[in-house]
């Protein structure tokens, strides 16, 4: 779903865009409401969501490819009715949490599947414990929780972590 | 305006109130200390009076002036309703109105916490090149986006928000910024700095340009709107051409292809494609539209009939959902969709591109697809649900063309059915009963001449009964009308590859029932008209349209550089004598201002 470039894992950042809220897609059953909460935040950041598919080294071209579909499935339907909202699709093979820290450099969110208390593979805290952005970890529609940048745990709040962490300052103005 | 006028007033008139240098304070004594006489007490009285009244007399004027002058800013910037020049005007007045040296408008963006434009008044364009990128309104000017009201400052450097200037920012001391609202929300900011004469902007002007940027709001409120509706009747327009296209008998692929170029138009975008699901639920793409081909980019012609297998296409039109896709320079991946369709033509490699499912119910019919430049980002938002409607009637629109041709087809088959059970029930038993009548008469006869003739009509009979089970066998075959028409419909398909772009195709009237060689003659006709197109005319549109009535015509018409004296015309000889064996001619004629049309008339001999 995507050809790699020689730029940087982050999305493309200008001093003239909001930074982007990345939705990072695992396969953990959570890729609906992960989905469907990033493209909330972004419609309240006026900003662009890519939605990043992580999947296993190794799996087939058509197993990869129908993955691939209905992941992107996924991320239509938490579109719905958002035809203003801006994305990209993103699909790539590798070891989940460290590629969604590395592609979710410069992002001002990441959201993510919240770890069920007997994972042996804690893609949420892994992101939350490295990823340079706010992360938020998703476990239902309405269940969310914001880690601003550090790894903090900060009380339950959808939006506190963008105000506070605003473009970088810039010399534009008076 | 009344309003606006009753509004301002009582600010204005507390400006007058304020405490003013020059207003005498009684005196209580004289210099020497001796209690005043009530002579001089009178006089100084009358003095002081006298004053106060010349002074509220100036204060009157000046009110009167600058009331003046802000009606007069007022209408400026109503007179107009396109909104740059709006915004511009606004910008202008307002320095106009406080004597400021600068000026600029701020428009938020979405978000509400960023500017997306930056309209200015009083800086050269060299100047602002030399600044570089506009603010996006940080410091103070971000001050007046987090808390939108009125605010004075006198030196904007020592303000505790400011963040300095950029490079080559020409020096700014006094400001005073204001918000600009629409109804309920704040559009932007008024930002004005140094006033004339390196005084500081005063409470009267901040009264003043409170009431402009009230006009102001009003103003390009009604700038919006006006673009607004303008663009959706555009949009209309549009659908409506579209569907008579398509009703009136215009193949898909033409109506397709205007549909592409005036999408692109419409949306100011670099490229428009549209596909849609073929008979055998192959998504094929049946028209683009982009700029003319730069470098190695691709002729957008020559991608028509593309097969569209990524099984994302097939699952956005499932779920019905447009989509807004945005790739920016730097992206660590770039999004296939986004790339396939601005692979189709000459389109920026990165920016916004729109999918947009044609749908009509539950049933799939294609995907429109549009590509922006890099720079439309903060324009598309607006553009993409327009395009959505647009889907929805051309999937309407689609739908009744493709059921009409079907009504068509249907009743031209019942009616076949019908001839050939009239034919087979009634005349061929009549014609049997009559043969078989003469056969008993033939005996009966007793003349030999008289029984050879009788024979020979049974057997005239016995003809045309053969003659007519073939003509009902041959009504029942796959009904030629169609066959036909798709066959002239694919033709221009295959030949817009080589042309480079696609013919304008019209068939109009009904091709059924014609002779088999008049069938082949067409096509053959049709083919050679636009290979020729192709090979000598160096057009870059044509058109083919299939006229049946009374007489056959084909007329095959571009906008090249015309027919050379010298050309070899074996090919137009073999059209003219298939014209001939037919009954019918060949001209060739130059088009005003430059082409050529070939026209080809037979007469129809039917089946």
């Amino acid at each position: 779903m995507q050809t790699p470039t020689n730029a940087g894992a982050a999305g493309a950042q200008s001093p003239h865009h909001p930074r982007d809220v990345v939705a990072g897609l695992v396969n953990d059953g959570m890729a609906a409401f992960v989905a469907g909460a990033a493209v909330r935040e972004a419609v309240h950041r006026a900003a662009r969501v890519r939605f990043i598919q992580v999947l296993p080294v190794g799996l087939s071209t058509e197993d990869r490819a129908e993955m691939d579909v209905a992941m992107f499935g996924v991320a239509l339907r938490a579109l719905h009715r958002q035809r203003r909202v801006p994305c990209t699709f993103e699909t790539v093979e590798g070891e989940a949490a460290q590629m969604l820290v590395e592609r979710s450099r410069g992002a001002a969110v990441l959201v993510v599947g919240r770890d069920s208390p007997d994972a042996t593979v804690r893609v949420g805290q892994y992101c939350q414990e490295h990823a340079a952005c706010d992360v938020l970890t998703v476990s239902g529609p309405d269940d969310t929780q914001l880690v601003p940048t550090g790894g903090t745990r900060s009380a339950y709040s959808v939006h506190a972590g963008d105000r506070a962490h605003d473009d970088p300052d810039r010399a534009d103005t008076p | 305006m009344t309003t606006l006028i009753e509004r301002t007033r009582p600010r204005i008139t507390s400006v007058e109130s304020e405490p003013r240098e020059s207003e005498p304070s009684k005196p209580e004594s004289t210099n020497d200390g001796t209690p005043p006489t009530w002579l001089a007490t009178a006089a100084f009285d009358v003095d002081g009076l006298l004053e106060d009244l010349r002074s509220r007399a100036r204060a009157s004027d000046r009110a009167q002036e600058r009331l003046a002058a802000l009606l007069d800013a007022v209408l400026a910037v109503s007179a107009d309703l396109d909104l740059p020049e709006v915004l511009a005007r606004i910008v202008r007045c307002a320095c106009e109105l406080v004597d400021a040296k600068y000026g600029a408008l701020g428009v938020l963006g979405a978000d509400g916490e960023h500017l997306v434009e930056f309209v200015t008044h009083g800086l050269s364009q060299e100047e602002q090149k030399a600044i570089g990128d506009p603010p996006r309104g940080h410091g103070v000017l971000g001050l007046l986006i987090r808390q939108p009201r009125p605010r004075r400052l006198r030196d904007i450097a020592t303000h505790p928000d400011s963040h300095g200037f950029p490079h080559n920012h020409p020096p700014m001391h006094s400001f005073l910024g204001v918000p600009v609202r629409i109804r309920d929300g704040v559009f932007g900011n008024l930002y004005l700095t140094e006033k004339q004469g390196g005084a500081d902007f005063t409470a009267d002007d901040e009264t003043i340009l409170v009431a402009l940027a009230a006009a102001a709001g009003i103003a390009i409120d009604n700038a919006r709107l006006y673009e607004r509706s303008r663009r959706l009747r555009r949009w209309l327009e549009t659908t409506a051409e579209v569907t008579q296209l398509l009703l009136e008998g215009r193949d898909e692929g033409s109506a397709m292809g205007f549909l592409a170029t005036r999408t692109r138009e419409l949306s100011e975008a670099q490229l428009a494609m549209v596909a849609l699901y073929d008979e055998v639920g192959e998504l094929v793409i049946r028209a683009v539209q982009s700029g003319e081909p730069s470098g190695a980019a691709v002729r957008p012609d020559a991608v028509l009939g593309t097969v569209l297998h990524k099984g994302h296409w097939r699952e956005l039109i499932a779920e019905h959902e447009s989509v807004l896709l945005l790739t920016r320079l730097g992206d660590s991946t770039i999004d296939s969709l986004s790339a396939d369709v601005r692979a189709l033509g000459d389109a920026d490699p990165h920016g916004p591109t729109a999918l947009v499912p044609i749908t009509v119910g539950d049933d799939e019919v294609g995907v429109i697809g549009v590509a922006w430049a890099a720079d439309a980002e903060t324009y598309v938002g607006n553009v993409v649900p327009l395009l959505a409607a647009l889907a929805q009637e051309i999937g309407l629109t689609l739908a009744a063309a493709r059921g009409q041709q079907d009504r068509s087809r249907l009743a031209l088959l019942e009616d076949r059915d019908r001839i050939a059970r009239d034919m087979h029930d009634h005349v061929i038993q009549r014609l049997f009963a009559t043969g078989l009548s003469l056969q008993a008469a033939a005996r009966m006869a007793t003349s030999t001449s008289v029984r050879g003739r009788l024979d020979e009509a049974v057997d005239d009979l016995d003809a045309a009964i053969r003659d007519i089970r073939h003509t009902i066998f041959e009504l029942h075959r796959p009904t030629p009308f169609r066959e036909l028409r798709e066959e002239i419909v694919d033709l221009v398909r295959v030949c817009a590859k080589t042309l480079g772009f696609s013919p304008n195709l019209t068939i109009e009237g009904s091709l059924e029932g014609l002779a088999v060689d008049l069938e082949a003659d067409l096509i053959a006709v049709v083919r050679e008209g636009l290979t020729n197109v192709a090979r000598h005319a160096q057009a870059s549109s044509a058109s083919v349209r299939v006229t049946s009535g009374d007489t056959i015509q084909v007329e095959v018409a571009d906008d090249g550089v015309g027919v050379a004296p010298t050309a070899v015309h074996s090919g137009l000889a073999n059209l003219r004598k298939r014209a001939e064996s037919h009954g019918g001619s060949l001209t060739l004629t130059a088009r005003t201002p430059r082409g050529t049309a070939l026209l080809w008339e037979a007469l129809p001999d039917r089946d």
